[in-house]
């Protein structure tokens, strides 16, 4: 999970230095796959403000990657699994979002932003797995 | 008070079948009691012990199962609100603004920063009649998606030529990241298409975002007439090549690097503010090129070709977009 973090945190990172530099991502641009059209849609930014959602993004990794690390340290508390599965969660409500306007509202995909989606996915999946470890023990 | 408590205890103990002493010969001589009991002969009342719900492999296969079912709902949504083929989205939404920017903003700008002595569009010497399939003046547009002053070309002909007709399918488009004023933000026309009762306007997006080596069109191949009408009038060959109407030709407009940094929505929001330097960019040279296409078409639409922003393009030009 920290090496899934830690990956998202570099996606994330990319993904916001590309947004401030006003560069474009390397991508794939046909009918269907266009990440520029979504990164610079106005559902890249956080509600109401300039603020490119790969920056929450990023605290999102940030803690995930923490939590992570805490359970790798030693004895780790109950309360960690737990938690740790509800923050994947709550991520992953926010990932149907952000499908959603990409393929409802732009109706275009942005590779990128589908490998972090993975990644929420994939870390949501590793919590569960935790959940079970922790019952087991 | 005691002996009472007793009986309930023996009695629920009865009822359990737990009675703490052996039932049965064998289970007196194993010494196993109860449990011994359970294992032949199992109680009524055991009960197998409840199955965690984290465990196996459920909650793996929920999440998967949640996810591709949102993720089917969400296409069959977008499915049916486009009537089954793909919507630009914002991109329809910043190409709105680009060709619905007010009139009160065209007059405004005028002729935004342009000065006689670097005009971007001139009469050829030799002028001829160009006319489109529907036998109405044509404007010829030559370029490619690589290209920065296309790039910010495309945003002036997109303001000029809504005033004539309606565009539709065009997308979003960044010039090239390795060219220079890389990654221009703008759109393109190779699939667009548009329609007027004015003029005919012709797109040609050569080539695409990433710049052929060998210098052959690798996007849209243009005809034989075309490229005889580019060696004619633009000797050197280079892009944006724009004839408009056969009597004027068009070059750069204006600094790509004015757009960089900006997002087309940005850029497109902005035109609504006449203050702005790309603004002043878009719909001064947008006026311009509206004039001349107006001295093709004879003055029409009146309503355009009359405004003062027009005229005082014309005036710069010195022609009369009026007639």
């Amino acid at each position: 999970m920290v090496l899934v973090s830690a990956i998202g945190l570099g996606l994330s990172i990319y993904l916001t230095t590309v947004h401030y530099d006003g560069q474009t991502l390397a991508c794939t641009v046909s009918t269907y796959v266009n990440c520029n059209a979504v990164t610079h849609s106005a559902q890249s930014l956080v509600l109401g403000t300039q603020v490119p959602i790969t920056v929450p993004g990023m605290f999102w990794f940030l803690v995930s990657g923490g939590l992570s690390a805490w359970a790798l340290l030693g004895r780790e508390p109950r309360w960690l699994a737990p938690v740790q599965l509800v923050w994947s969660v709550i991520a992953l409500l926010f990932v149907f979002y952000l499908v959603y306007t990409e393929v409802a509202v732009i109706h275009q995909i942005c590779e990128w932003c589908t490998a972090v989606h993975l990644l929420i996915l994939a870390t949501l999946l590793l919590s569960v797995r935790r959940m079970q470890t922790r019952e087991d023990a | 008070m005691a002996p009472k408590r007793s009986q309930s205890r023996q009695k629920a103990l009865r009822q359990s079948g737990a009675t703490g002493r052996p039932r049965t010969p064998e289970a007196a001589t194993t010494g196993g009691g109860a449990s011994t009991q359970a294992r032949r002969q199992p109680s009524r009342s055991y009960r197998k012990p409840k199955r965690s719900f984290w465990r196996g492999p459920y909650p793996y296969a929920g999440i998967i199962g949640v996810v591709v079912i949102v993720v089917l709902v969400v296409v069959i949504i977008s499915h049916v609100n486009s009537g089954g083929t793909p919507n630009p989205g914002n991109v329809s939404q910043a190409v709105s603004k680009v060709t619905s920017v007010p009139e009160s903003v065209f007059n405004d700008v005028g002729t935004g920063s342009l000065n006689s002595s670097q005009l971007p569009i001139s009469a050829v010497k030799t002028p001829t009649t160009l006319t489109g399939s529907g036998g109405k003046p044509e404007v010829l547009y030559m370029g490619g998606e690589y290209c920065p002053y296309c790039a910010a070309d495309r945003w002036v002909m997109l303001s000029a030529l809504s005033r004539f007709g309606t565009f539709s399918g065009v997308k979003y488009m960044f010039s090239s990241s390795t060219d220079v004023y890389p990654n221009t933000p703008t759109f393109t026309f190779a699939n667009a298409s548009f329609s007027s009762p004015y003029v005919d306007f012709v797109m040609v997006e050569m080539y695409s975002r990433t710049e052929p080596t060998n210098g052959q069109p690798n996007l849209q191949q243009p005809t034989a007439e075309q490229q005889q009408l580019m060696s004619t009038y633009d000797s050197g060959g280079g892009i944006p090549f724009l004839l408009i109407g056969g009597k004027f030709v068009g070059s750069t407009p204006y600094s790509p690097a004015d757009l960089a940094g900006k997002t087309q929505q940005q850029i497109a929001s902005n035109l609504s503010d006449s203050s702005q330097q790309t603004t002043q960019d878009i719909i001064g040279n947008a006026n311009l090129l509206t004039a001349t296409i107006c001295s093709v078409t004879n003055g029409s639409p009146s309503t355009v070709c009359q405004s003062p922003g027009v005229q005082k393009a014309g005036q710069l030009l010195g022609i009369n977009p009026s007639s």
